[in-house]
């Protein structure tokens, strides 16, 4: 290496060191966010530089003679040989979702610092560890999924337990992204108005791509942008007329909707409905995104939330837990998401044309994915955090009236009054701000106030609040839309093996039943998070986060598996140590979550609490409720634990040398891309 | 004292290292233009990809039609199976 180029990357070591020693040792006084930046991107970077390097070099041996599967099955439909950076825009659009936006903004009730430290950790060292070597996995398998890839290299037991774990977190994903509009939604006239409008909005866009510009898809996205921004301004207009009677909705009033819509879009003819709302949402999304970064660096908010909260105790209002395990589940997209080895294993490695821009396209973009994490923990950060708790705590955990939970913050030493929170309700168009829990709302508002601070100032607030919830809602509506109908591609795929028309997936019938199985199997959590005192997201966020990082750590098996079999054990510790990591604070939560004694965290304990309390209105539904999602995490940390145990017996047996190391990679074809590659 | 000539071979060098100075502008011009252009056509090819317009015109390579309603039905109705299978992450 030059001597310059030494130079420059001691710089970038030395600025992200100082960046790191000032968010982690700065106490007693707010820091900027750009902070925050400077410690991402400088980690980013030299874990990019380095780290990857290493592991592309000397664990994965990335090799460009050998011709991938875009090469060799190339047929101009999902095999297709593409630019790498056009790759990685696909992936990144793929992988980003509302995940890097809720989460660090719930975790930031611990204060800023451990949520910081965990997405930039985890991202560098685990996040994009994995979706990089699974992309490499499968482009060397011709494209295999995760749960074929799990079953060729450790067993049918472990493709059996991938199968359902991806189920189940579907399920559980879908119910709590259901949950948080319908918390960002409720007796919001102007958001009801906006989101509801998306529908006919993406419908017409769907017509218009089909018979009146078939195949110009950017511009009916142009289209329905404008046609959304019209929506939102339509949306102040009835919030303020004698129609917003017909827009405000109880909770679960918005949960019946959206169980209906789920159903509707997942039978539905794709090209009228979900393909128009994911181009539109996708445009949305990068435009988004791209615009909350040049509003930070336009900015550069002052963080008003402490490094560290009295609630690292497990005594949060937003949800209950200690920091450990509960931060490291509730950040999951940010730092490591096993929902990304679906992207990685899906339609990526189908478009890799060379071996070695696995590296940027996998490790990168998942990169990028997590500093979308550290912004969205500096849009809730630039709150009052008296503000913050006011809008994120469920009623029944800071009382049940606005007096009686500013009253409990204040107490906990974060000022808050009624008024203030009235004039901020005021300023972004809403009645109430209080007991919005989900993170949607908060991260909405810190995204407003940034917005606001570089165009518009207060005047504009309301629009921009509005047009962050709408953002949000739209990504979110778009999981739905998605999520459900792979879930029902899914159930049909299995139960064709036991009645061969249920797996016809254009056989009408099949649809509609398949549909409506997955549509009442997360419907059914998201109304017992909707009917749940404690706000709902205090029991359902922690089960979709167990959910998101047992995949990954299912991912991570996979991984290290085939790493083991390829001979180069010397270096398993680069998945072995997230798997790991992974292992211990999965299960260290769902142990939490199921046993502890605090009726607040266990379920079990709740259960108990409830059944010695009063008899009230649905208490053995609540009971039972409790118990259910204790089976569920109890059930699926068994599962995982089946998968960990065969990987291990795998790899001691090959280390030993008692079995011999074979993987079921495709054999070395020489790319005729030689001279590209050179 | 220096002779004219001398001036005159001082002054050709200059205008010389001028029009150099200038014609390296220019390639230096050139060529953040062609970077710039690069850029651009890179991020519109990466739009086009996520917004399967490329997709599209593959599918009227591969089937020799051309551009029209019911080729754009097809298209749909071919990539409704991958649009089943393609979650999007949380």
């Amino acid at each position: 290496m030059k001597i310059g180029r030494i130079l420059i990357w001691l710089a970038v070591a030395a600025a992200g060191a100082l960046a790191l020693a000032t968010i982690a040792l700065r106490r007693h006084e707010p820091i900027s966010a750009m902070w925050l930046v400077v410690a991402a991107v400088c980690s980013y970077a030299l874990g990019y530089r380095f780290y990857s390097k290493f592991v592309a070099a000397k664990v994965l041996a990335l090799d460009a003679m050998r011709a991938t599967p875009a090469e060799r099955l190339e047929n101009g439909r999902d095999f297709v040989r593409t630019n790498k950076y056009v790759v990685f825009g696909h992936h990144f659009a793929a992988i980003a979702g509302p995940g890097p936006l809720v989460g660090p903004v719930l975790a930031a009730q611990f204060g800023y610092l451990p949520g910081t430290l965990w997405i930039i950790v985890g991202a560098v060292f685990g996040g994009c560890i994995q979706d990089f070597v699974i992309l490499l996995f499968s482009v060397r398998r011709d494209g295999k999924s995760l749960g074929q890839m799990a079953r060729d290299e450790i067993g049918k037991t472990a493709g059996t337990v991938a199968f359902i774990s991806v189920l189940s977190i579907l399920v559980i994903l879908l119910a709590v992204v259901a949950l948080i509009i319908v918390n960002a939604l409720k007796d919001s006239p102007w958001g009801a108005f906006t989101i509801g409008m998306t529908i006919p909005i993406a419908l017409l866009m769907g017509v218009y791509l089909r018979y009146l510009r078939p195949g110009r898809v950017l511009e009916a996205s142009v289209l329905g942008f404008l046609l959304v921004v019209a929506a939102i301004f339509g949306g102040q207009w009835i919030s303020q007329s004698t129609h917003a009677g017909a827009f405000t909705f109880a909770g679960t009033t918005l949960a019946v909707l959206i169980i209906v819509y789920g159903f509707a879009a997942s039978a539905l003819p794709v090209w009228l409905l979900l393909a128009p709302r994911d181009y539109l949402s996708t445009f949305v999304k990068l435009g988004t995104v791209a615009i909350l970064a040049l509003g930070i660096f336009l900015v550069r908010p002052t963080l008003q939330m402490p490094a560290l909260t009295r609630f690292i105790d497990g005594s949060g209002p937003v949800f209950a837990g200690n920091l450990f395990p509960f931060a490291f589940i509730t950040i999951a997209c940010g730092a490591i998401s096993g929902f990304h080895s679906l992207i990685s294993s899906g339609t990526t490695p189908k478009m890799i044309a060379r071996e070695p821009q696995t590296r940027m396209v996998g490790y990168g973009a998942m990169m990028c994915e997590s500093f979308v994490g550290i912004m969205a923990m500096i849009a809730a950060c630039t709150l009052q955090p008296g503000t913050y708790l006011a809008v994120n705590s469920g009623a029944g955990m800071v009382g049940g009236n606005p007096a009686a939970a500013v009253s409990t913050i204040s107490n906990w030493g974060f000022p808050v009054t009624a008024d203030q929170m009235a004039v901020m309700a005021q300023n972004v168009g809403e009645k109430t701000l209080f007991f919005r829990t989900g993170g949607a709302p908060a991260f909405a508002l810190g995204m407003a106030k940034i917005f606001s601070d570089s165009l518009g100032g207060t005047a504009v607030m309301a629009i921009w609040y509005h047009f962050a919830i709408m953002f949000e809602a739209l990504f979110i509506l778009t999981v739905l839309d998605a999520g459900t109908r792979v879930a029902r591609f899914m159930l049909q795929d299995a139960l064709g093996h036991i009645w061969k028309p249920m797996g016809r997936t254009s056989w009408y019938p099949s649809i509609v039943v398949t549909s409506a199985l997955m549509v009442s199997a997360w419907g059914f959590f998201l109304w017992q998070g909707v009917r749940d005192p404690l706000g709902g997201i205090n029991s359902l966020w922690p089960i979709f986060g167990i959910c998101n990082q047992l995949l990954a750590a299912v991912a991570l098996c996979v991984a290290t598996t085939i790493i083991v079999k390829m001979g180069r054990a010397r270096y398993i510790w680069v998945t072995l140590a997230p798997l790991a990591w992974l292992v211990s604070v999965t299960f260290a939560a769902s142990w939490h979550k199921v046993f502890d004694p605090n009726p607040l965290v266990g379920l079990l304990a709740h259960a108990r609490q409830l059944a010695a309390g009063p008899a009230i209105a649905g208490l053995q539904r609540r009971i039972f409720n409790d118990q259910l999602d204790a089976a569920v995490c109890g059930l699926l940390v068994v599962l995982v634990s089946v998968i960990v145990i065969e990987s291990a017996l795998q790899w001691i047996s090959v280390i030993s040398g008692r079995r011999q190391a074979a993987t079921q990679e495709t054999p070395f074809v020489a790319t005729a891309y030689a001279e590209e590659a050179l | 004292m220096k002779r004219s000539g001398d001036r005159k071979g001082e002054f050709t060098a200059e205008t010389r290292s001028r029009g150099e100075e200038s014609g390296d502008r220019v390639i230096a011009r050139d060529r953040v233009i062609g970077k710039m252009r690069a850029f651009f056509s890179t991020v519109r090819g990466a739009l086009r990809e996520i917004f399967d317009e490329s997709a599209y015109d593959r599918f009227l390579l591969r089937t020799h039609a051309s551009r029209s309603i019911a080729s754009y039905r097809a298209f749909t109705h071919e990539r409704d199976a991958s649009m089943l299978k393609k979650p999007r992450c949380c």
